[in-house]
């Protein structure tokens, strides 16, 4: 019994000391702050060749600036929590680079009060706002009007199209399909089906590389989603059917299982199995960087890239963006020191390197002379996209990850068991909106 | 100061290690979860007390949350059903005393569980490949056009099953120790009465392998309710939400749409299921003549 009272006793003492422990934590952020520190911390979310070259403009920044980096390799940082924890632990990093995929996620968090405005640290640092190209400015500003997002650089999404396939179906390359009707009928043509009816080469399939992700298709049919002026989750819009049942025709005419046998086999982008280049596939969505990929995997194959097709009520021309995007968590202990970095390192002759190899996008206005793509056809394709004023960032809300999850399982209902995409559409969008309403 | 106090003081002293870490890593966590799960909690703002509604909408509103839930019962009905048979079957094959090198078999029965998850997902991801994979390849020579496995909505399960029985070792092993205390005389005898082998299968090893059958199966249920790494990496829940299990919605919940809250309040009702399984669990063992 006496055992039982003591230690009771102790847990209690314990649960005291930790729960007091953590709330202080929680209340005395940012105390230390030192608008002069020569030291911040960064967190970068790639390895590999870009890991190298953020730490050679990191190098060159410490050189001419005095300035002491601590730059950490956080993969996902952003996505499994690991900054959130730092958030609401009292110890966050002074700077977060976001990869392309994580733009949603950090204007989410954003708006639910987890960033610090910036507008102050980039006045002092001598940022004008106008020489940013005018697509990026809806991802950089909360309705509030502050901003918490500064761009690093951006990617797009293309049309890759095998030319020899192209020729071989008696198709002409220099006149690739731009509506959803002609690329629909370049698909059927350049098919070839075995005769025991198994698929030897597939003209297109909507739902591999880029069209995995959930807003491409979407995007191209003219969708909104969601309308940050009115705070409201719209779904099931014409649009938005329409581009769940187009995706459905190729389900019907081609065995949804089959397709995705036929392209499980293959590796991701980065390796010579990719169903683009063993000439499986003759068209894919892709992102800019995949030029590279080919360059390295698939020397031999002869592809040209056009804009994304879209429907006569679409986008034209478009692509949603895959930005990379910097931010400065909130308790960040030296925010301005954090924002100097940002902005030398977001600028064209920093990137260059970086374009040059990827074909990423400035966010910039002015050109740098840097960047060697001169007669280039893939990047002369990425700039028109870039440029166009229908490219954008989709779902810019703090419900992001969940619509896309959400139209990822209602893609996979309409082309696996061909249900009626406008009922669940209905539903996704009643269940988003109430969950936006609360947060 | 008495003796027995001292005692008391001295054993509490030597276990505190374990008392503090357990308090403060087990035993607190557990029950802010458990307050967490009655509020609306994203790591930033403060947590806001809402009562039992995210229990209601779970176990009400939420449609996922039943295909979740169905996913999860599947991998433990049929899934650790077939399991089950399949590594007794093994541990009595391997059992099997006069067969020369018997102990490299069992070496290479377990070796599959040294493997980490992730590497093990990724092989298997070749394993079970439709066009190229070795079992569609052996399924091929006998005549059958195999599945699409993790491609297709109805066999990724299976898929599942199949790469967990590969990774039953440690079940294989259990078996394997309860078999050596079967004692032989009953064996001798039955062959007496003349018993065949099946004979001597249902009557002798099943009943004889009673307790450890139901530690297998409570430890793979609860193994199944925590599984995540292999359909986090292979599928990612898809397709069509066909391998949504629960401890990964249960993650999207938490890291990804980071609704603290209902994730807590997730994790509560997965305990509750469990701890309800395994008295059914002992329960029915009890009724079925089963000895702990």
């Amino acid at each position: 019994m006496k055992k039982i009272v003591s230690m009771s006793l102790i847990s209690c003492l314990v649960l005291i000391l930790v729960l007091t422990g953590c709330s202080s934590s929680n209340s005395s952020s940012s105390s230390t702050s030192n608008e002069n520190s020569k030291e911040f911390t960064y967190w970068y979310p790639w390895g590999g060749d870009s890991e190298k070259w953020d730490k050679e403009r990191i190098a060159d920044y410490e050189e001419e600036e005095g300035v002491k980096v601590n730059a950490v390799y956080v993969p996902d940082g952003i996505t499994n929590g690991k900054l959130l924890s730092a958030i609401s632990g009292g110890n966050p990093p002074d700077l977060v680079l976001g990869d392309g995929n994580d733009y949603q996620l950090a204007y989410s968090l954003a708006s639910q009060g987890a960033l610090e405005p910036l507008d102050q640290y980039l006045e002092n640092a001598g940022f004008d706002e106008n020489t940013v190209l005018d697509g990026f400015r809806s991802l950089m500003k909360q309705p509030d009007g502050k901003t918490y997002i500064l761009p690093q650089d951006s990617n797009v999404n293309l049309l890759y199209y095998n030319v020899d396939m192209f020729e071989a179906a008696g198709l002409d390359p220099e006149n690739p399909p731009t509506t959803i009707e002609e690329l629909d009928q370049v698909a059927e043509a350049l098919t070839k089906l075995n005769n025991d009816g198994s698929i030897e080469t597939l003209g297109f399939i909507p739902w591999i590389d880029a069209g995995e992700d959930p807003y491409t298709w979407p995007w191209a049919f003219g969708a909104t989603m969601y309308d940050p002026e009115t705070k409201k989750v719209s779904l099931n819009e014409k649009s938005m059917i329409d581009s769940f049942k187009w995706m459905d025709s190729y389900a019907v005419r081609y065995n949804p299982e089959k397709i995705k046998s036929f392209t499980s086999g293959f590796g991701g982008a980065f390796s010579p199995d990719h169903p683009f280049m063993t000439g499986k596939v003759a068209m894919t969505v892709s992102g800019n960087w995949f030029a590279n990929a080919l360059k390295i995997y698939s020397p031999d194959t002869k592809y040209k890239v056009a804009a994304i097709p879209s429907p006569p009520e679409g986008r034209k021309d478009s692509s949603v963006f895959g930005t990379n995007v910097f931010f400065v968590p909130k308790g960040a202990k030296n925010p301005q020191a954090a924002i100097n970095f940002a902005l030398y390192g977001n600028q064209d002759k920093v990137l260059a390197d970086n374009i040059n190899i990827w074909r990423s996008i400035s966010i910039w206005k002015e050109k740098s002379d840097a960047i060697q793509w001169e007669n280039d056809q893939v990047y002369e394709t990425v700039l028109k996209v870039a440029e166009s004023p229908d490219s954008g960032h989709p779902a810019l809300t703090s419900v992001a990850s969940e619509m896309g999850d959400e139209l990822t399982s209602i893609r996979d209902k309409v082309i696996y068991n061909h249900e009626d995409p406008s009922q669940l559409l209905q539903k996704s969008q009643d269940k988003l909106q109430e969950k936006l309403d609360k947060k | 100061m008495n003796i027995q106090k001292r005692n008391l003081r001295n054993g509490l002293l030597f276990i505190s290690p374990w008392i503090f870490g357990f308090l403060c890593f087990t035993a607190y966590p557990m029950f802010s979860s458990l307050y967490y799960s009655l509020t609306e909690y994203n790591l930033i703002a403060d947590p806001k007390y809402i009562g039992f509604a995210n229990y209601k909408q779970l176990l009400f509103e939420d449609e996922l949350f039943l295909t979740v839930l169905g996913n999860t019962l599947y991998m433990i009905f049929v899934g650790l059903t077939i399991t089950t048979v399949v590594t007794i079957f093994i541990a009595i094959l391997l059992n099997t005393k006069n067969i020369k090198g018997i102990s490299f078999f069992r070496v290479v029965f377990f070796i599959p569980t040294l493997v980490p998850f992730v590497v093990l997902a990724i092989l298997w991801i070749w394993v079970l490949q439709p066009d190229s994979g070795v079992v569609n390849s052996i399924l091929g020579i006998v005549g059958i056009d195999g599945p699409g496995w993790f491609s297709s909505p109805t066999w990724a399960k299976p898929g599942f099953i199949l790469m967990s029985i590969w990774m039953s070792g440690n079940m294989i092993l259990i078996y394997l120790a309860a078999l050596g205390d079967i004692p032989k005389s009953l064996y001798e005898a039955a062959s007496i009465d003349g018993a065949n082998v099946i004979q001597k299968v249902f009557h002798i090893t099943l009943p004889g392998l009673r307790p450890a059958i139901l530690f297998n199966s409570i430890t793979g249920m609860i193994a199944v309710f925590q599984s995540f790494a292999e359909a986090f990496i292979i599928t990612d829940g898809g397709p069509d939400n066909s391998t949504l299990f629960y401890s990964l919605y249960l993650y999207r919940n938490a890291f990804q749409y980071f609704d603290m809250g209902y994730a807590s309040a997730q994790a509560w009702i997965l305990l509750i299921i469990a701890l309800l399984m395994t008295t059914a669990f002992f329960k029915l063992s009890k009724r079925w003549g089963f000895e702990d």
